[in-house]
């Protein structure tokens, strides 16, 4: 394996890692953790492609892109957990449906 | 190799931040897996988005976190042993799965095609102008919404009668409440409509 395959393959961890945390746990903040842990895996995928195909400047103006968008849901994301602690007194995403099981 | 290590250290970072109680300590993993993010950009010739990348995600983002669990409080979540065990016990499966598999289908050769003569600028702003402009649109947008839900509103009528404690409940003394609720039976919406 190359190097840059390796590297790919440790996004892929990293990623998955993201994932696990984004199944797993039920604590709202943490949710917002694991979306930005796969927001960064996806950062530096973007750069290893950039690297791969030569057009390091172009996979950089993306990169801009998605810390953007990737910081904007952050902070939506922080402000629905505050009002729905606020209001429901509750960060467990389990204890938010109200339909009857 | 110095690539594939410091990802392994960012994942070792980020089960800890997912894992750990301590909401602060969990931010401060989540700041040290953005740490880790810079250095691997700057190695990948990066270096424009790895200076965002560390403004943005260790400083803006983990303010914004510790910001939020000041207010909201820290609350441990429990009762998901179970769950955990489930799932770390398939997690080396997953992974040893996802390893071969990569083995086992090689990246595709990637093609030199049109390398990059412009500047990171130029880029940014000519060719990729309207990008730029929705970033714009996004960002106000999400100031906008952040605004709003942050506000101190009063709560529609319906939300209300859910979220605060019913009024008689609220008595000086469990007798008083009691006594109250004898004087008057309250059926609650479910089993009215039950």
């Amino acid at each position: 394996m190359t190097e840059d395959e390796l590297t790919l393959v440790g996004v892929g961890i990293l990623f998955g890692v993201g994932v696990y945390g984004l199944l797993l746990t039920h604590h709202l903040i943490k949710i917002v953790i694991a979306l930005q842990i796969i927001g960064k895996a996806v950062i530096i995928a973007f750069a290893l492609a950039g690297t791969m195909s030569e057009r390091v400047q172009l996979a950089q103006s993306l990169i801009v892109t998605i810390i953007v968008a990737d910081t904007m849901v952050a902070v939506i994301s922080l402000a629905l957990v505050i009002q729905v602690k606020q209001r429901l007194g509750t960060l467990d995403a389990r204890e938010l449906s109200n339909l009857r099981r | 190799m110095d690539k594939l290590g410091l990802l392994l250290v960012a994942a070792y970072c980020a089960i800890q931040a997912i894992r750990t109680t301590n909401l602060l300590l969990s931010v401060l993993w989540l700041a040290s897996v953005s740490a880790l993010t810079t250095i691997i950009l700057f190695t990948l010739d990066a270096p424009q988005a790895a200076v965002i990348e560390i403004s943005v995600g260790a400083g803006l983002v983990a303010v914004l976190l510790v910001f939020a669990i000041s207010i909201a409080g820290e609350e441990t979540l429990h009762n998901h042993d179970t769950l955990w065990k489930k799932m770390l016990r398939r997690f080396p499966l997953i992974t040893v799965l996802f390893l071969l598999l990569w083995i086992l289908l090689p990246l595709p050769e990637t093609q030199p095609g049109a390398k990059d003569t412009a500047t990171f600028s130029t880029i940014l702003w000519e060719d990729r102008a309207l990008d730029v402009l929705l970033q714009i649109v996004i960002i106000f947008s999400a100031v906008l919404s952040l605004l709003g839900l942050l506000a101190d509103q009063k709560l529609p009528a319906a939300v209300q009668h859910y979220a605060a404690p019913h009024p008689l409940n609220e008595a000086a003394s469990p007798t008083e409440q009691v006594a109250i609720v004898d004087d008057e039976p309250i059926l609650e919406p479910e089993r009215e409509l039950a």
